[in-house]
């Protein structure tokens, strides 16, 4: 019974990748792909989290730890950049501030 | 014995995935940052929370269960934090609001200086 | 608090190892001595106990709990039904007499609470600014905020 919810939740999560996906080569903004970058990241957790429990073994959680707090860096390094782009070198024709 | 714990492991499994899928399928659909971020904070949250007491419960050691509570801490820490930063420099940035949008005391504040009490 | 839990929990970790019992029972005598060394040092130093802090913090967790689902079910339906009926806007909230850390906690807890998400907080730290999903009377939105603030100033922050 287990087993069958792990099979359809690998598709579900992939699913859920695909449509991140879908929003980061969609995303008007540079913040809607970040976002859909970071959900990515979380669905990534997830996947771990399923191989875990079709392992039956604590030892995969260690890396879901992992790739959440991978996933969070790189979330503040893409704000980081946002930010940066906008106080530091402006482009000419950026019409979005007024 | 055996058959409680595979069906409480299901139910939490089943209603993580689900929220999960809900975030994704938000994030694509609602019409403006700040509603996808509403989205993928909430449901990734809840999702995780649900996914990893599947786990816990239907791996059953101390092991699991202090690995399962430190991932559960940081991402009930990281993920609202990262959606704030998220917001924080869309919005500085000058983020196109939905049209429906009623009011924006933020951009009226970095105009005008906030109030004082 | 932070310190006290943690002291806690780390005789529960360290009984565990040493009684060569790595499994539950283990665990669950080791958090029984922690809680009694701890308590025991509170009587001593004359601290409030720190068992009454925990019944009000597992307290606020379940509220925690109840709410994040609740906004879970409440987006779910907005996602999940055609057509938009959110009223967004983004209001200005007080948080003038909280020091750093607090403040982190309320905007993690706003955040994580129905229809709202903070965008920014003020130079200063003195005003959050909160984005609502359905603040269509303002003064509601802003009433919502403060339910939340009374109930995390009275159950977390008093300590």
């Amino acid at each position: 019974m287990v087993g069958t919810v792990v099979q359809l939740g690998v598709v579900t999560l992939v699913a859920g990748i695909g449509m991140a996906m879908v929003r980061i080569v969609r995303g008007p903004e540079v913040a809607d792909r970040v976002l859909a970058a970071d959900v990515l990241s979380l669905k990534v957790v997830g996947l771990v989290i399923l191989l875990a429990v079709d392992q039956q073994r604590s030892l995969s959680l260690d890396a879901a730890l992992l790739v959440a707090i991978v996933g969070f860096a790189s979330t503040l390094a893409f704000a980081q950049f946002i930010g940066m782009t906008r106080s530091g070198s402006e482009p000419p024709d950026d019409r979005t501030g007024s | 014995m055996d058959t409680v714990r595979d069906v409480i492991t299901v139910i939490l499994l089943g209603s993580g995935l689900s929220f999960m899928l809900i975030g994704a399928w938000g994030v694509v659909r609602l019409p403006d940052a700040y509603h996808r971020l509403h989205a993928s904070s909430k449901c990734s949250t809840l999702g995780l929370f649900g996914m990893l007491a599947g786990a816990v419960v239907y791996i059953g050691t101390v092991d699991a269960l202090i690995k399962a509570a430190l991932t559960l801490l940081f991402t009930v820490v990281a993920t609202p934090v990262g959606s704030h930063i998220l917001a924080k420099a869309a919005h500085s940035r000058g983020l196109r609001q939905w049209d429906h949008t009623l009011s924006d005391e933020l951009a009226d504040d970095q105009r005008d200086g906030p109030p004082q009490v | 608090m932070i310190l006290r839990l943690g002291a806690d929990f780390l005789v529960a970790v360290l009984f565990s190892l040493w009684a060569g019992r790595p499994g539950w029972p283990g665990f669950v005598i080791g958090l029984a001595i922690g809680f009694v060394i701890v308590s025991t040092s509170d009587l001593a130093f004359g601290r409030p106990n720190h068992g009454r802090r925990l019944l009000w913090m597992i307290h606020f967790a379940g509220y925690f709990l109840a709410i994040l689902i609740r906004a879970n079910l409440q987006i779910a339906r907005e996602i999940l039904t055609p057509g938009f009926n959110q009223t967004p806007r983004i209001v200005r909230y007080p948080v003038q007499d909280l020091d750093d850390l607090q403040v982190t906690v309320l905007a993690n807890c706003i955040t994580l609470t129905p229809g709202t998400l903070v965008v920014d907080a003020s130079e200063d730290g003195r005003w959050l600014y909160v984005h609502c999903m359905y603040a269509e009377d303002r003064a509601k939105a802003v009433n919502g905020l403060q339910k939340l603030d009374d109930r995390l100033r009275r159950e977390v922050f008093s300590w």
